[in-house]
């Protein structure tokens, strides 16, 4: 155990210079969208005015109250959401490759570590994984900010005051990531954590066996996602809906555990026997 | 220890953050928004077992959740189950929010349009059109019986007389009596132009169509079927008792241009499959047509809703005349909001009848100070027997408090 947090330490520290950077420059972006978000909406306050309209109640019935879905609908927002999401998509593919390509193919060193190999594979998906909590997590932590700097920056008469489940329910990207119910949160952050792990082991196939590995990690990608989605295949097969919404629901999370711990035996098996030092 | 301060820190502030979250979300009381029925006068035993279903939205904030209020409270769509959730259960009418809950395994691989369904003490009866590789136009029905006694579930396919001459097909109503199965339905031809109002009697033993009766001819090059509506399927939710009549209205022109005299009602009659002519007075078929009139058993009640209360007329349809009318006196300002038109101009109110006892709840509860007003009378003698309103409960949290209070369905548990 001790082993395997030294590797998620190693893999963190590796990457933390990048990942505290994207952490600050969301910090930013947003912050800077709240200041350019509410200073648009005082000037249509200033342009109602100055057409004659000075009644609060007139203004907003012209240009609505401020709530925070017209920023959390704005690229300021979503800007620095999608920034993260494609540098970890991008990150996950380079925490392997560097190891092979990087200066002194590091992953001979790794592989020669006196701890069990799947260990490595774990502790970078873990890594990643964690990764995408924290900027989870600190999204929750700016919404609220950036709720106060808003109620601060707006005359109180024209802001929406909302809480920040209502928030989350006026944006389907938030939906996504904070789902309204905790077994929901469960399923889709194991089913991320599962999709990892299934990423690591294309890439393993494609270590192990080079170019016929690129086709042998092909015909695994097809067959996970011929596994994930038969549900819904056999209705197609059937021309019927064979299943209610949540029985596809448990159906498929069932069957993302098996494709994972598939992918975990497959890799264990990689790492031991056809990656060799 | 110290050396790993990087992952501990991340572990710990991610953990902290997100379960602190949804603890505190399941913890609070206000999270949907909370109304409750407050009773200016008379007998609450009339709303115990009413449930009035809609939704509260806000267009700012891009929000908009389902709500059922009742005596005992409010349920939004996260006071479901997670599977129901799941299933949009809340977004289904009354009657099918039922059948989920008592019969699922009938529901299975069904659609769950009430209109497609048909609900008595012993049995329910599905309808469905039927292609088999998706290109119109529809060639066969398909129709699901439930016994409910038994518990058994019969299947059938019928042959759709002259599919080839439609493009389209819509399944309006269904009903059954004995071991006939009726299917209303409007079917399209040429692009959609046209339409064809018919009546299909299925015999379930023989799973054969016995009769194909055409309740209105398409329009053809006059006009558009604008207007040709089942009333039964319009005027609120369905009863679980088989319907007597079937009632159509309809008009050759566009409705904006269309004069009371071109209003056609005619009674379609579910026993004997006889379709006759309605002689309704003008000033009645110049009401509103939903929610100003109800169909209910052998009769259509209009409703007038106007400044010192509701002028109700009870048309009967075997008499074929209107056989008696009754005022129920209210104060304006109760009137006020069954009168004025809804925020998204919609209709006034919703009408449940139940036996001689009416139901009126207007449509919704707006900031510019429309409340959604109850009131329960007493057909035979004008009687109010309960006048209420939804207020906002003391627990509603503030950021709910501009949202608009819609109500679509009126029903009992």
């Amino acid at each position: 155990m001790k082993n395997f947090i030294k590797l998620v330490n190693f893999e963190l520290n590796r990457f933390f210079p990048i990942y505290a950077a994207l952490g600050i420059l969301t910090i930013m972006l947003q912050v800077v969208g709240v200041f350019i978000t509410s200073n648009d909406y005082i000037f249509q306050i200033e342009e109602q005015t100055k057409m004659g309209i000075v009644k609060e109640s007139a203004i907003i019935l012209e240009i609505g109250q401020m709530g925070m879905t017209r920023f959390t609908g704005s690229l300021w927002f979503g800007g620095p959401i999608a920034l993260c999401v494609v540098t970890l998509l991008i990150y996950s593919l380079f925490i392997w490759y560097r190891d092979w390509f990087g200066k002194n193919t590091f992953i001979y060193r790794l592989l020669m570590l006196p701890t069990e190999r799947l260990n490595l594979y774990l502790s970078k998906a873990v890594a990643i994984f964690l990764m995408v909590l924290g900027l989870v997590a600190l999204q929750l932590v700016l919404l609220l900010v950036e709720r106060q700097l808003f109620s601060m920056l707006i005359p109180a008469a024209y802001i929406k005051t909302s809480t920040i489940s209502q928030i989350i329910l006026g944006s389907e990207y938030l939906l996504v990531l904070y789902p309204t119910s905790f077994i929901a949160v469960l399923a889709n952050y194991s089913r991320g954590f599962i999709a990892i792990l299934v990423l690591f082991t294309l890439i393993l196939l494609e270590r192990s066996f080079k170019i016929k590995g690129l086709l042998l990690a092909g015909i695994y990608a097809l067959a996970t996602l011929i596994v994930l989605f038969a549900p819904y295949w056999i209705q197609a097969i059937f021309n019927r809906q064979l299943f209610f919404t949540s029985e596809l629901f448990w159906i498929t999370l069932a069957l993302t555990f098996v494709v994972g711990a598939v992918s975990i035996w497959i890799s264990h098996r990689l790492l031991n026997r056809r990656i060799t030092v | 220890m110290k050396k790993y301060w990087k992952v501990i820190t991340l572990v710990l502030f991610s953990v902290i953050i997100i379960s602190g979250f949804y603890v505190q979300k399941a913890l609070a009381s206000t999270t949907s928004p909370e109304y409750m029925i407050e009773t200016r006068s008379g007998d609450t035993s009339y709303i115990e077992n009413i449930v009035l279903s809609g939704n509260v939205n806000n267009e700012e904030d891009m929000y908009w959740d389902y709500v059922q209020i009742s005596t005992e409270g409010t349920k939004a769509s996260e006071d479901f189950s997670f599977n129901e959730q799941l299933d949009y259960i809340y977004n289904y009418s009354p009657e099918i929010q039922k059948m989920y809950h008592e019969y699922p395994g009938f529901l299975r691989s069904k659609s769950m349009s009430a209109n497609l369904y048909y609900e008595d003490e012993a049995a329910i009866v599905f309808v469905d059109t039927y292609i088999e590789d998706y290109q119109l136009p529809y060639e066969q029905m398909e129709i699901a019986l439930l016994d409910k006694k038994s518990n058994e579930e019969t299947q059938i396919m019928i042959d759709i007389p002259e599919y080839e001459k439609y493009d389209d097909l819509y399944i309006e109503n269904v009903q059954k009596s004995g071991e006939e199965v009726m299917i209303f339905t409007v079917n399209y031809f040429n692009d959609q132009q046209y339409a064809e109002l018919h009546a299909y009697r299925v015999d379930v033993a023989t799973e054969t169509v016995i009769e194909d009766q055409i309740i209105q001819p398409a329009a053809g090059e006059v006009g558009v079927d604008y207007s040709s509506i089942l009333l039964n399927t319009y005027t609120g939710p369905r009863s679980s008792k088989a319907e007597h009549y079937m009632i159509y209205e309809s008009s050759l022109k566009d409705e904006q241009d269309v004069d009371t005299d071109e209003i056609l009602l005619s009674a379609y009659d579910t026993a004997s499959g006889n379709l006759k002519e309605l002689i309704i007075p003008s000033e009645l078929k110049g009401l509103p047509l939903y929610p100003a009139m109800t169909v209910h058993e052998s009769s259509i009640y209009y409703t007038n809703a106007v400044e010192n209360g509701f002028e109700i007329s009870r048309f009967d349809i075997e008499a074929n005349k209107v056989a008696e009318t009754q005022f129920v006196s209210l104060p304006s300002e109760v009137m006020t909001n069954f009168t004025s038109q809804t925020y998204y101009e919609g209709e006034a109110f919703s009408t449940y009848i139940d036996e001689n006892i009416i139901y009126y709840v207007s449509a919704s509860k707006e900031n510019s100070g429309k409340d959604i007003a109850i009131v329960v009378a007493d057909f035979n003698t004008g009687k109010v027997l309960y006048d209420g309103k939804i207020i906002d409960a003391p627990e509603m949290n503030e950021s709910f408090k501009d949202n608009l209070l819609s109500i679509d369905w009126i029903y009992f548990n």
